[in-house]
């Protein structure tokens, strides 16, 4: 068994290469004590682990909202927004601040975002 | 439950990090400071297929929201939706909270909270989406403006890079006592072998391309130096993006050909000897209102100076604050191809003058932008809130301020 396959650093990436301790169930990979996850009960590597953490639940859509009718959901939004009120931007799981409208804006021309200097985040080179 | 720790310090960035990008640079720098304050910390960010998501690295813990959500907006809400589970772990034990974005400030900001929150402004997305996402609706970007007013108000101190951005602040209301200024870095290059491909004499421009950055006034400047038949420019881009090819596209229609080499991605090691052989450093950035008004801090002109390249630059407040006309470099009007060209030449024709300001560049560099003071300047911030987290404490909303939350979520009235 070589060593550990996760990745490890801070500004600079590379192989961990620690003494191995199990193989992750999920990826395969070869991984030391530090890079099992204990949450898992160490069957998994923190990067499986923690991607499944981050994955919607089923019902769910990505900010952790629960899947309604798109159609619905946009008119009831419009019809709230329109009537005089804006509401304060939670960003929580629970946050309806942003809707179908406004994410329209966002549907690029099919140019992944890694194609642009966004590098699909926040600012550029400043 | 995701995190192994318990932090006492956060720092938040919806950025890939670690990338080759400015941003990137700037983490790798100040979450360090931050951590070494409080003893290790969460370094929450945005991640990819290829980047771990989750990494302990000495006392910091990494987490990188990397589920690749297609949308900008729809991604930017699910990064908060994450931050926000994360909190409600690690809540309880952070004692400050440092964020780059509305994106994650909100979440970190909109609950009930005992820790200290630092509010770093480089940029504020309602002033630079719309160069990325030009057909973004009005009432979308006053929306992205309101979450940007609302980081403003609640966070407890506001830091930024540029004296021009401070001034845009406190112009849209935020007092001038909360903003403090720490200045981007540049450690100092030292000298390196002429890359083995680099021609006898060139131009280096280096960094993104996006609009703002006005590399295409510096394309046409440089096809009026077409007699210097031995100059070339150097475009070092931190990703071949849409603008990039864009960029390529100009330089064939302008006849530029092979006088202008392209290189992509490269890592510092690379990216430096092509900078510390370059004759001038070009800053050609476009008098746009991201760059005049909300202003900028753009480390290709320090990292110029700090690696004793003169630099040729717009005449914008935000590089006034770096390069004194002259003394470094040139400052120039910008968005003049005319003018940029004839500054070039002048500087070519003057070694001795071009020898000068390279000393003076470095001088400047060490003196006024280590990182090294950046970074003490940023931890007298983080100093400062330690006193005074507990008065920051109140949990919001407050009884001025009352909670008028629906199942819709919670609204204020428009004015």
């Amino acid at each position: 068994m070589s060593g550990c396959e996760c990745k490890g650093g801070f500004f600079t990436l590379r192989d961990c290469d620690g003494a191995p301790a199990g193989a992750c169930s999920e990826c395969g990979r070869t991984a030391c004590t530090r890079h099992l996850s204990p949450a898992s009960g160490f069957t998994q590597c923190l990067d499986c682990h923690a991607r499944a953490e981050q994955q919607p639940r089923e019902g769910q859509n990505a900010t952790g909202e629960e899947a309604l009718d798109d159609e619905w959901t946009y008119g009831a939004r419009h019809r709230f927004y329109t009537a005089g009120y804006a509401p304060l931007y939670t960003g929580s799981r629970h946050s309806h601040y942003y809707d179908g409208y406004d994410t329209r804006s966002f549907d690029d021309e099919g140019v992944p975002e890694a194609e642009t200097d966004e590098g699909g985040a926040g600012f550029g080179d400043s | 439950m995701t995190l192994l720790r318990r932090p006492r310090a956060l720092y938040a960035a919806f950025d890939r990090f670690p990338t080759r990008k400015g941003a990137s640079t700037h983490i790798a720098r100040f979450a360090p400071a931050l951590f070494t304050e409080y003893d290790g910390g969460l370094l929450y960010v945005l991640g990819d297929e290829r980047l771990p998501a989750h990494q302990v690295e000495g006392d910091v813990e990494i987490v990188r929201y990397s589920v690749p959500v297609e949308n900008f907006l729809e991604r930017a809400v699910a990064f908060g939706a994450h931050l926000s589970r994360l909190l409600d772990e690690a809540g309880d034990t952070l004692e400050v909270a440092h964020f780059r974005d509305p994106w994650s400030g909100v979440p970190i900001l909109e609950r009930e909270r005992r820790y200290a929150t630092v509010f770093e402004v480089n940029a504020l997305p309602s002033v630079e989406l719309p160069y990325t996402y030009p057909a973004i609706a009005p009432r979308t970007l006053e929306k992205v403006r309101a979450s940007e007013r609302f980081c403003l108000d609640a966070a407890d101190r506001v830091v930024t890079p540029s004296r021009t951005t401070r001034d845009f602040l406190v112009s849209e209301g935020v007092p001038a006592a909360k903003v403090a200024v720490v200045p981007n870095g540049a450690d100092p290059v030292p000298t390196r072998p002429r890359p083995f491909e680099a021609p006898d004499a060139y131009l280096i421009y280096f960094g993104a391309l996006q609009p703002w950055q006005g590399v295409d006034t510096l394309l046409r400047a440089f096809a009026r130096l077409a007699d210097l038949s031995e100059l070339r420019l150097v475009v070092c881009g931190s990703a071949r993006s849409r603008p990039a090819r864009a960029a390529e596209k100009l330089a064939e229609k302008l006849g530029l050909g092979e006088r202008v080499l392209w290189r992509w991605e490269l890592p510092t090691t690379e990216l430096e000897p092509w900078l510390a052989n370059a004759l001038l450093s070009v800053a050609p950035l476009r008098a746009t209102e991201r760059n005049v008004v909300q202003g900028c801090a753009p480390l290709k002109v320090l990292e110029s100076l700090a690696a004793g390249v003169p630099v040729v630059a717009s005449d914008l407040p935000p590089v006034r604050e770096i390069v004194t006309d002259g003394v470094e470099g040139r400052l120039v009007p910008p968005d003049r191809p005319a003018d940029l060209a004839r500054t070039i030449r002048l500087l070519l024709h003057l070694p001795e003058e071009r020898e000068r300001m390279a000393e003076a560049a470095r001088a400047r560099a060490a003196r006024d932008f280590g990182w090294d003071r950046s970074v003490a300047l940023l931890k007298d911030v983080y100093r400062a809130l330690r006193p005074s987290a507990a008065a920051s404490s109140a949990p919001r909303p407050t009884e001025e301020e009352p909670d008028v939350r629906s199942a819709e979520g919670p609204k204020v009235a428009v004015a």
